[in-house]
């Protein structure tokens, strides 16, 4: 009897414990995440590597007219066309001395000009750093060059300013060597 | 006969009336003014063979000596010779962003030169 009584009693308190204790509760996810959480991660093995589907990029070839414009060969001629400025000086006798010392400078310039592009500038640059900070910084350009059969194209002046406009022809013939050194 | 040779004897007497020179040409600008600007004439001394290169041609009124009408005609005559040969030395100076010096220095090789002086034109020739 007492083993009837103590079976029923441990029934009833497990009943109890089993209805005093929250379950946790779960959501319920959708099915779609459902299934590819559960699903395992696909392996996928390329049979050819994906490199060999990318083309090579194709180069832009310069167009050869303007090629043979900029650069001198044996074959070709550059055309060179400057202008170059004078101012006319205060301290002269007449207007036309004024002039035409304005427009001899504007030649020097514009003949300055024309050795800068044909045979280049020599440029050297000094920076003096004192206490860490730059202090004087000064750029010197030099231009020696030789200009030979250069025509004077045309002569403007306007406010004591004169222009004078400047052309050159390098021959490759005669200079692809001379320059090419 | 003489109509044969009076031709050639106006030609060879124009060829020995055509006297020669040396020339020279130097401008000096300074932030884009002509400081200085010299014209060197100089006869000379012996006489010059060689190749004739016609450099230019100019018209003149009257038939005066070369170096008065060079002087009269600088102008001309620098252009005519820095066309054929121009040497360019140039000095710039920048400090601090800011331009601050410009030295231009153009001048012509010495050049020995035949001038003729025929029917009211001036034929300067380079002899080479």
């Amino acid at each position: 009897m007492k083993h009837w009584s103590l079976l029923a009693l441990s029934l009833a308190s497990v009943t109890l414990l089993a209805e005093t204790c929250p379950t946790p509760k779960v959501q319920k996810a959708p099915a779609a995440e459902s299934a590819k959480a559960s699903a395992k991660p696909e392996t996928v093995i390329e049979t050819e590597p994906r490199l060999s589907s990318v083309k090579p990029l194709k180069i832009e070839e310069v167009p050869k007219e303007g090629c043979d414009l900029c650069t001198l060969s044996k074959n070709n001629s550059i055309h060179f066309q400057v202008v170059g400025q004078g101012v006319a000086p205060v301290n002269t006798v007449s207007p036309a001395q004024a002039m035409a010392l304005a427009k001899r400078a504007a030649i020097a310039d514009a003949y300055r000009q024309l050795g800068e592009k044909i045979c280049g500038v020599r440029v050297e640059g000094r920076d003096l750093i004192r206490n860490m900070m730059i202090s004087r910084s000064t750029v010197r350009t030099q231009i020696d060059a030789m200009i030979r059969n250069a025509r004077i194209l045309d002569t403007k002046f306007k406010d004591g300013l004169c222009e004078v406009e400047m052309e050159v022809t390098l021959d490759g013939k005669e200079w692809y060597a001379k320059l090419s050194r | 006969m003489v109509r044969k040779t009076l031709p050639l004897t106006l030609l060879l007497l124009c060829s020995l009336a055509a006297e020669e020179y040396y020339i020279s040409y130097t401008l000096i600008t300074k932030d884009l003014l002509a400081v200085e600007e010299s014209l060197k004439i100089s006869r000379a001394m012996t006489p010059l063979h060689g190749r004739k290169t016609p450099l230019c041609r100019f018209e003149t009124e009257s038939g005066e000596r070369f170096e008065r009408w060079a002087r009269n005609n600088r102008t001309r005559l620098a252009e005519c010779l820095l066309a054929h040969t121009a040497s360019i030395r140039s000095y710039s100076r920048n400090e601090g962003l800011l331009h601050e010096k410009d030295l231009l220095i153009l001048t012509t090789r010495t050049i020995p030169v035949q001038v003729d002086f025929n029917d009211g034109l001036v034929t300067i020739e380079k002899i080479q």
